[in-house]
């Protein structure tokens, strides 16, 4: 139990809350911790298509790598020197989504996140991450507020 | 960090899992845990008699078996184990050896509630509690325990599936 545990970050406050809790549960159980961030990119385009595209995906989704290393970064300088083993991961997507696939590949025990506080109608509505990781996750899920 | 630990059970196989899930979690921190159970009044299906005080074996050892096996329990079986749940819970305790332990039973007709304010005059860390398992629409439809205690709750709350 809470041998590998993934949190979610956002760069927000209230991840950063999660993350600090995520922190000490590693600590306890001398855990490895797996933090994410999921960027979403705005620009669907394929690899095969024209080579204009090309261009203006990387563009785009440069932005998005920015705000996600952003992400990463700032919880780096939180987790250096607390000695935990760590691994950073970056992902395209639906926040959710690719949590539940990190949580595949890494087969991980637990997962950590942040609430927006919104409630079920609004978190539903506003694609809230919290309630539908509550909703899917086959593995315990610790939502911070 | 985790001084005080409140598990809300209703009987169902996973909500025992997390009481162990919160039994292990307490045994690194050294924590307390305070098991809470909610009644529902007047809901004639889950109605307690109290002449069945001392929990039928062959439940315990079924709800034992689908924890592990994740089935369904039958209507029956399921409205047994709602009223035996804290005898239940406090036999998981034994076994487990866990010591620093308290059951409190509430009634109530509004289990998200009565959770979320126990947990506030508990005064406690966490709240534990497993899940009904309904889909996304469903549990906001239906309203769902676990979600509602998940947006009003004062603390960290821990679903475990």
């Amino acid at each position: 139990m809470l041998k590998k545990v993934l949190v979610l970050v956002d760069g927000a406050e209230n991840s950063f809350r999660a993350l600090n809790y995520a922190i000490e549960l590693c600590k306890l159980s001398a855990g490895e911790l797996i933090v994410m961030t999921s960027v979403k990119t705005e620009m669907k385009v394929t690899a095969e298509a024209a080579p204009l595209d090309q261009e203006l995906r990387t563009q785009a989704n440069n932005e998005a790598v920015k705000t996600g290393n952003k992400a990463l970064g700032s919880a780096k300088a939180v987790l250096d020197g607390s000695g935990i083993s760590v691994q950073y991961i970056l992902e395209f997507g639906s926040p959710a989504a690719m949590a539940m696939k990190t949580v595949e590949k890494f087969e991980c025990d637990t997962i950590v996140v942040g609430s927006r506080g919104l409630g079920t109608i609004k978190g539903i509505l506003s694609d809230s991450v919290s309630t539908k990781l509550v909703q899917d996750a086959h593995i315990p899920v610790i939502v911070i507020k | 960090m985790l001084n005080r630990i409140l598990v809300s059970i209703d009987g169902s196989p996973l909500s025992f899992q997390a009481l162990d899930f919160a039994m292990g979690l307490g045994a690194a921190c050294g924590s307390e845990i305070i098991v809470l159970h909610v009644a529902v009044p007047f809901d004639l299906s889950k109605l307690h008699s109290y002449e069945m005080e001392k929990l039928e074996d062959d439940i315990y050892e079924k709800i034992k078996k689908k924890a592990t096996s994740k089935e369904e329990l039958t209507e029956d079986e399921k409205s047994k184990a709602e009223a035996g749940a804290l005898e239940v819970a406090k036999k998981k305790a034994a076994e487990a050896g866990y010591k620093t332990i308290l059951f409190k039973e509430v009634i109530d007709n509004e289990p998200a509630k009565t959770i979320v304010h126990q947990a506030s005059i508990l005064k406690a860390d966490a709240i534990v509690m497993g899940t009904s398992g309904l889909g996304l629409m469903s549990a906001a439809l239906l309203g769902s325990v676990s979600g509602k205690v998940v947006s009003s709750a004062p603390c960290p709350v821990i679903i475990v599936r």
